[in-house]
């Protein structure tokens, strides 16, 4: 065994690069067994590939650490290490609060506008109503206030006028007189209570 | 406590051993994700991971097939280049350049106040006199994971060429690893 050669020919460079087949692997082992020189040489390879590895590796990582590790393999039941940083979770928790609360507030504020309105519908119902019967009842007033006028203005009325007693010698009354009907319409406005007309077969006395 | 005698502990799981090589190895862990993801908080990510799945298949390895860190190294490559050909990753549309480390390397120089995640004053160090071509077949055969074969074909060379190439790439190294440690 030419142990000079058996290195120089790259053979346990690619030992260490794992790219020899399982007997390789297995002849190499057995050799650096048996020679030092051979396993003094896989050495110096492997650190040479530490270094460079090591190298590449990124500036502040080892953040997680061995018990992250722990946590994954099931050696560590509690999960702490591998939660998100403190600040992280109190700053969320905070921003959850503040949202529930303005929410909250908006949710009341909405409740109480609504209640607001519904009640000021009411009254707007309620005040509609009393129109509507104000304006019925003027319809109706209107309605027999032409009825009225109409009667007045037949052809077949007679007006005689009717002036005051001693008592109330300013009171006057009005009496509209339908021969053909019969009817007599009198318009006592003014006539106070002290006043009376009088109608008689004979005529109309005040 | 040496090497065989922690990875020996570390496979009876004694999670001291383990941390021991979680301490000896989590950066250069991180470092090769790292070159593969190109994203910090990913590349942390999976290699936390990949040491869990280290210490679930513990049983899995056997020295006599290779030395303990090709052995987590190549679960490290794989772990990572999964990711980045997974959907979520590719949804993400990160920089998908085929470079690793090479393309590190031609970033401005990096200070302590650089938003850069890797200081490349160290790595320029390392692979100063390195040519191209060294760079090269270096970044295939440990970070890409590619076989003798597939170097031999991507780089259009004899396979023997690939072996003796990466001899003498890996030689310049090691003297830069040494005047470093002067």
């Amino acid at each position: 065994m030419e142990v000079d050669k058996y290195i120089a020919s790259g053979i346990l460079e690619l030992y260490v690069a794992g790219t020899l087949t399982e007997e390789q692997n297995v002849e190499v082992f057995q050799y650096a067994r048996e020679y030092p020189e051979i396993r003094e040489e896989i050495l110096a390879i492997e650190a040479s590939i530490l270094a460079l590895t090591k190298s590449v590796a990124p500036k502040m990582a080892k953040r997680k650490g061995f018990d992250d590790v722990k946590v994954r393999i099931g050696e560590r039941k509690d999960t702490k290490v591998v939660q998100f940083p403190k600040e992280k979770s109190n700053w969320s928790t905070y921003t959850g609060w503040a949202a529930a609360i303005l929410l909250g507030v908006g949710v009341a504020w909405f409740y109480n506008e609504n209640t607001q309105l519904k009640s000021d519908i009411n009254v707007v119902e309620q005040q509609k109503q009393i129109l509507e019967q104000q304006i019925f009842e003027a319809r109706g007033s209107l309605a027999s206030s032409n009825e009225l006028l109409n009667k007045l203005r037949d052809k077949d009325i007679t007006l005689t006028p009717l002036g005051g007693q001693e008592v109330s010698p300013t009171s006057y009354a009005k009496v509209y007189w339908n021969k053909k009907e019969d009817k007599v319409y009198i318009d006592a406005q003014d006539y106070r209570n002290h006043q009376m007309v009088w109608y008689t077969k004979y005529g109309l006395l005040s | 406590m040496d090497l065989d005698t922690l990875v020996v502990r570390f496979q009876k799981k004694d999670i001291l051993a383990f941390e021991k090589l979680y301490d000896m190895y989590w950066e250069n862990i991180c470092g090769v994700v790292h070159t593969i993801v190109k994203d910090k908080g990913l590349a942390e990510e999976i290699s936390q991971d990949v040491f869990a799945k280290i210490w679930n298949n513990s049983d899995s390895y056997n020295p006599s097939k290779g030395r303990f860190f090709t052995w987590i190294l190549n679960i490290a490559r794989n772990a990572a280049i999964d990711k980045v050909r997974s959907k979520s990753f590719k949804d993400q549309k990160k920089n998908l350049s085929a470079d690793y480390f090479v393309g590190i390397l031609n970033r401005p120089d990096s200070t302590e106040e650089s938003k850069e995640e890797i200081d490349t004053s160290a790595l320029k160090k390392l692979v100063l006199n390195l040519k191209e071509k060294c760079l090269e077949i270096i970044e295939m055969l440990y970070f890409k994971g590619y076989t003798q074969t597939e170097a031999s074909q991507e780089l259009d060379i004899p396979l023997g060429t690939v072996k003796t190439r990466n001899r003498s790439c890996i030689s310049q190294l090691r003297k830069n690893v040494t005047l470093e440690w002067k």
